[in-house]
């Protein structure tokens, strides 16, 4: 059956709307449960969509006159943001159980994932930016969701001033390469940029779009916002943000940069972008490293070492070298690290998000002895955390892998060595969390802990998925593999 | 499909005594360790592998699955058993099973976890010893790890964090180095798989390239220094055994067999898988300060056990001298040098498992390890102390147990080796043995001998809980008198890199 | 007709303008108003260069940037409203429950 193009994008958007309806037709109900299954059920359903779209192996659509681009990359990343959105969905069942308006919580959830879905898709600079904003506006309002906590508030304040500052940022460079170019369409700016007689004013434009990305993805120098955010914004949404938004803008910046900014007619320029992200590769992952070893407290450790793990991503714009084969190989490890830490870091944060129902805390010490009163979740989150170290017990270290050897395979060996010491650096702390769970001064013992079905089950089908991509890695590779492949030779 | 099995019922015991309840957990875990030790026994009688698994060999029980391609390398499920292999399984399923049954009584809490941790471990430690690819080789390895790190962190002595968290970063940072090293290898050169005997094949041939700024020589020399580091930290040569002390005192007994037997033996297992066989060059031209090294562990080890009051901590010292012979014997790259390395990892981990719960079953029944405070203990307990006597003995290299025979070998192949001033470096690496053996015999006449003394009144545990001792006594005599049980698989395997590389004896 | 450069540096002082409203202001409605300036200064260089190339779809964008403008806006009023009832002040830099 040939599913339309952008099936898993009109699924997303309409479930929205969907949620929105049944919540103005029975506005005093409860129907908590009701919401969050449509959720999920988009989420999985768009997922699906997207990995049957991939399976029908249609290579690239374009639509729109050109506006948007449905290939082998959108349905890989929207599958990842379909599943995060789900694992969330059914997270928050329990999460926001007690508060009000959460339809508009559940609809916001869905027009963001619609949203990122969309970036995926973007064909212009156009669309990139609407769909950038429809995440952004979305993603604001989820942190600052928790009106009557002080820290949900604060976050969403410091996220929202900083996103507008850097949404700011990003129009104007796009108003800058139209200005030097005249087009939006990134097949008609990988030609208009060859050769191009604005050097200065496209090469400002180009780096305001990193700027612009930056923010997105939380890495240097728009990381700054990503700390307070995670730390003040219900568990769920940071788990939303530091995964399914962090893959969005990557995409996106990957599109961009592949598709409209070819690295050839950039060099000829003398603007070779890959030496920026290389430099922001290096800081952001050193930083993200280094100031999540120095955290007392766990939601604000798990921020920064997202900010460590877009260091990681960056790999795949830094290390791209010209010959096909290299770029395919170091973009899909990319894009297959971004599959797996959209899993492995949601249900790390769906883990924190267990623990602030529970009530334990906040800081390693609060966390201390877990896993005598909750064996299940501490054994979870050890496999969780050991993966994003990159250990062998879940996909975290396939990923990690083939990044390194992407980097040097493109001859930035020290690129590689940089993220292997980070990765190094990176199991410290994550050790010293699940020391904290397993091996610390049990707390009262004996306590008996509430079982919420829906985290639960969010967190161990995160786990279990991060053991299987350990098993049988070959699924996403292969994936990610076509999803590079269709934007490096296109 | 044999190790698969092995692997499959393994980690599957490991999760069903994880949910089951405290009360059952160490009866089920000890039932469920007998069927990876009946099978590896059966493994033993139905071995039929030929040669070196990286020389060209036919392992026994291989299965090649291709797993995963990355970056243009095929990365395989590859697993077999060779005759340097396969000693090492049967001896990692017969201590686990000793362990599960020595946990008996020993651990009141978190019972199921211990356990589960335990088979855990066996597992990844089955897969380490089988895996021929080297990333499953790798994952396996790791996967060792993370339960040995809780069995110390979780059930340990007064001072388990600082040691498990000592033990943990050690190994890390050693698994980093090495798995660097070995990548870097890879990519300079133009095999396009991760499988041992290919990268072995490669490098034996001289087709590595320069790569990372460095030749090719000075490539090949950084990967094997990073691997030896790697596997001198896991099997405790010094300088790189800080670890071991604080890990085995801390331990508690069952895991400190474990641990003691075969996690350390994975280090002097890889040594001679990666460092000997994949480049016979190097371990020719270094093969003196290697030696060096070696005989450095020794007399190291042993001189500090000398110093130590604590009777677990002494053993654990003494297991350092003995990771020395097997480098001796690894480095010597002659087949009794060889053979006898491997066999010494055998007969090491059967001994030093007796005396490790030996002592134990003396600290159970006085509360104290310390010598100082114990006297004339045969009387009191005279199961423990023959135990204490025989395993001590067989340390010492009494003839006709397996202490002698491994020693015996090495000692004979390290003579006939070929670098220079082989024979002076061994003969000093022999005086180790004499101070192991002051160190032992101070210790019983210590413990046993004289009146009776102890801080609290003895109270001796059932003579069950010795009986896994007494099996590994026996099977050390039986492997001193027989030694041919093992040392025709064994010779068979490494006779395979001899004739490659031309050594003697 | 006005060369495109004039209408770049002119869009440039106003960005500029807005980024230091953007450093220097710590009311929360200053700063969204800088930024509105920042998206204004972007808006003058889509049309002047839609003009300048004699394509529409400079002018296009231009609207979307504007309906987005009042799209975040209205968020940003939401977000800013809900910060001051929990902080009885729209100081952007006076919430530091969280250590920056």
């Amino acid at each position: 059956m040939a599913l339309p193009a952008l099936t898993p994008q009109y699924v997303l958007g309409l479930a929205a709307l969907l949620v929105l309806v049944v919540d103005a037709f029975t506005p005093t109900s409860r129907k908590n449960g009701l919401l969050a299954g449509l959720t999920a059920l988009a989420g999985v359903t768009s997922a699906g969509a997207a990995a049957w779209l991939y399976a029908g192996g249609a290579g690239r659509t374009t639509l729109f006159d050109g506006a948007l681009a449905v290939d082998a990359s959108t349905s890989f990343f929207t599958a990842v943001f379909g599943c995060v959105a789900a694992l969330v969905a059914v997270a928050s069942y329990d999460y926001v159980r007690e508060e009000p308006h959460q339809s508009a919580y559940y609809a916001l959830v869905l027009l963001a994932t619609a949203g990122m879905s969309v970036m995926a898709a973007a064909n212009s600079l156009v669309t990139a930016f609407l769909a950038l904003e429809l995440v952004s506006l979305p993603a604001y309002a989820l942190v600052a969701y928790l009106k009557r906590d002080a820290g949900s508030a604060e976050a969403g304040l410091k996220y929202f001033v900083v996103g507008a500052l850097s949404s700011a940022i990003l129009v104007y460079g796009i108003s800058l390469v139209y200005a030097a170019t005249g087009v939006f369409g990134f097949a008609a700016l990988a030609d208009a940029v060859a050769g191009n007689a604005h050097v200065t004013v496209l090469g400002a434009g180009v780096v305001m779009l990193i700027g612009g990305f930056a923010f997105k993805t939380a890495s240097v120098p728009f990381h700054f916002w990503a700390p307070e955010a995670y730390e003040g914004a219900p568990a769920p949404v940071s788990a939303f943000l530091s995964s399914a938004s962090k893959a969005a803008g990557f995409v996106l910046a990957f599109r961009v940069f592949l598709l409209a900014f070819p690295l050839a007619a950039f060099e000829a320029l003398g603007i070779p972008w890959t030496l920026v992200f290389a430099v922001l590769a290096v800081v952001t992952m050193t930083l993200g490293n280094v100031a999540a070893a120095t955290q007392t407290n766990v939601k604000r450790m798990l921020a920064y070492s997202s900010i460590g793990h877009a260091g990681y991503a960056l790999i795949g714009l830094a290390a791209l070298s010209g010959p096909t084969s290299s770029d395919v190989a170091v973009v899909g490890a990319s894009f297959s690290h971004l599959f797996v830490y959209g899993f492995t870091n949601t249900g790390a944060f769906l883990v924190v998000a267990l623990a602030e129902r529970w009530g334990v805390g906040r800081t390693f010490e609060d966390y201390a002895g877990l896993a005598r009163s909750a064996p299940v979740a501490s054994a979870v989150l050890a496999v969780l955390l050991f993966s994003l170290a990159g250990l062998p017990v879940g996909g975290g270290f396939w990923t990690k892998y083939a990044l390194f050897l992407g980097a040097v395979q493109s001859g930035l060996w020290w690129l590689a060595a940089v993220g292997v010491v980070n990765s190094a650096l990176s199991l410290f702390y994550y050790s010293r969390l699940v020391k904290a769970v397993w091996v610390d001064a049990p707390d009262e013992t004996g306590v008996a802990r509430e079982r919420p079905t829906g985290i639960y089950a969010a967190v161990v089908v995160a786990a279990v998925v991060t053991v299987a991509l350990l098993v049988a890695p070959d699924v996403v590779f292969s994936w990610a593999d076509a999803a590079a492949r269709a934007l490096v030779s296109a | 499909m044999l190790v698969e099995a092995l692997l499959a019922v393994t980690f599957v015991a490991a999760f069903a005594v994880l949910l089951a309840p405290a009360r059952y957990a160490g009866r089920l875990a000890a039932v469920l360790s007998l069927l990876p030790l009946v099978g590896s026994l059966y493994a033993y009688t139905a071995f039929d592998g030929t040669g070196n698994a990286l020389l060209g060999g036919t392992p026994a029980f291989e299965t090649v699955v291709p797993w995963v391609d990355i970056g243009g390398y095929a990365i395989d499920w590859h697993v077999g058993l060779d005759g340097i292999s396969l000693p090492l399984v049967v001896l990692t399923a017969v201590l686990t099973t000793v362990a599960v049954v020595a946990a008996r009584g020993r651990i009141d809490e978190r019972r199921s976890l211990f356990y589960a941790l335990l088979l855990f471990t066996e597992a990844s430690l089955l897969g380490v010893f089988s895996a021929l690819d080297f990333f499953l080789w790798f994952v396996f390895w790791e996967f060792v790890l993370v339960p040995m790190y809780l069995l110390v962190a979780v059930y340990g002595g007064p001072r388990r964090r600082y040691a498990a968290i000592k033990f943990f970063v050690y190994t890390n940072v050693a698994s980093l180095v090495l798995f660097v090293g070995f990548v870097m290898l890879v990519v300079a050169t133009p095999v396009e798989s991760f499988g041992l005997a290919a990268v072995a094949e490669a490098v034996r041939s001289g087709a590595v390239t320069g790569a990372f700024g460095l030749s090719a020589g000075a490539l090949t020399g950084v990967a094997f220094l990073a691997l030896f580091f790697g596997f001198a930290v896991k099997s405790a040569f010094v300088p790189f055994h800080t670890w071991l002390p604080d890990a085995y005192t801390e331990a508690p007994t069952p895991v400190t067999v474990l641990l003691a037997g075969v996690v350390t033996k994975m280090g002097t297992y890889s040594l001679l898988r990666f460092n000997v066989t994949m480049f016979p060059d190097l371990i020719r031209q270094w093969a003196l300060p290697l030696a060096v090294l070696a005989a450095i562990t020794v007399l190291y080890g042993s001189l500090a056990a000398l110093a130590q009051r604590d009777a677990k901590r002494l053993v654990a010292y003494t297991s350092i001298p003995s990771m020395g012979f097997v480098l001796l014997g690894s480095v010597a790259a002659t087949n009794y040098g060889l053979a006898g390395a491997t066999f010494q990892m055998v007969s090491h981990g059967l001994l030093v498992s007796v005396l490790f719960l030996a002592v134990g079953s003396v600290e159970d029944a006085t509360g104290t390890r310390m010598i100082n405070k114990l006297s004339g203990l045969a009387d009191r307990l005279p199961v423990t102390a023959a135990v204490l006597v025989a395993g001590a003995f067989g340390y010492m290299g009494l003839p006709l147990m397996s202490g002698f025979a491994g020693e015996f070998f090495v000692f004979t192949g390290s003579f006939a080796a070929p670098y220079p001033h082989a024979r002076l470096v061994t003969a000093v690496a022999m005086f180790g043995i004499v101070v192991v053996a002051g160190y032992l015999l101070r210790l019983l006449q210590g413990v046993l001998m004289g009146p009776f003394e102890a801080p609290t009144a003895v109270t001796a545990r059932s003579r069950r809980d010795l009986a896994p001792a007494v099996v590994l006594v026996l099977l050390s005599i039986y492997l001193g008198v027989a030694p041919g049980a093992l040392m025709g698989t064994i010779q068979d395997a490494v006779g395979a890199f001899v004739a490659l590389i031309g050594g003697g004896l | 007709m006005v060369p495109l450069q004039y209408y770049l540096l002119f869009s440039a002082a106003m960005f500029c303008i807005g980024v230091f409203g953007v450093l220097a202001r710590r009311n929360a409605l200053v700063y969204l108003m800088s930024v509105e300036l920042m998206l204004n200064a972007a808006n003058v260089v889509f049309v002047a260069s839609s003009a300048h190339y004699g394509t529409i779809s400079g002018q296009v964008f231009s609207l979307f940037t504007m309906a987005l403008a009042a799209a975040e806006v209205a968020v940003g009023v939401g977000i800013v409203l809900v910060a001051y009832r929990n902080f009885k002040d729209i100081d952007i830099t006076n919430p530091t429950s969280m250590r920056w």
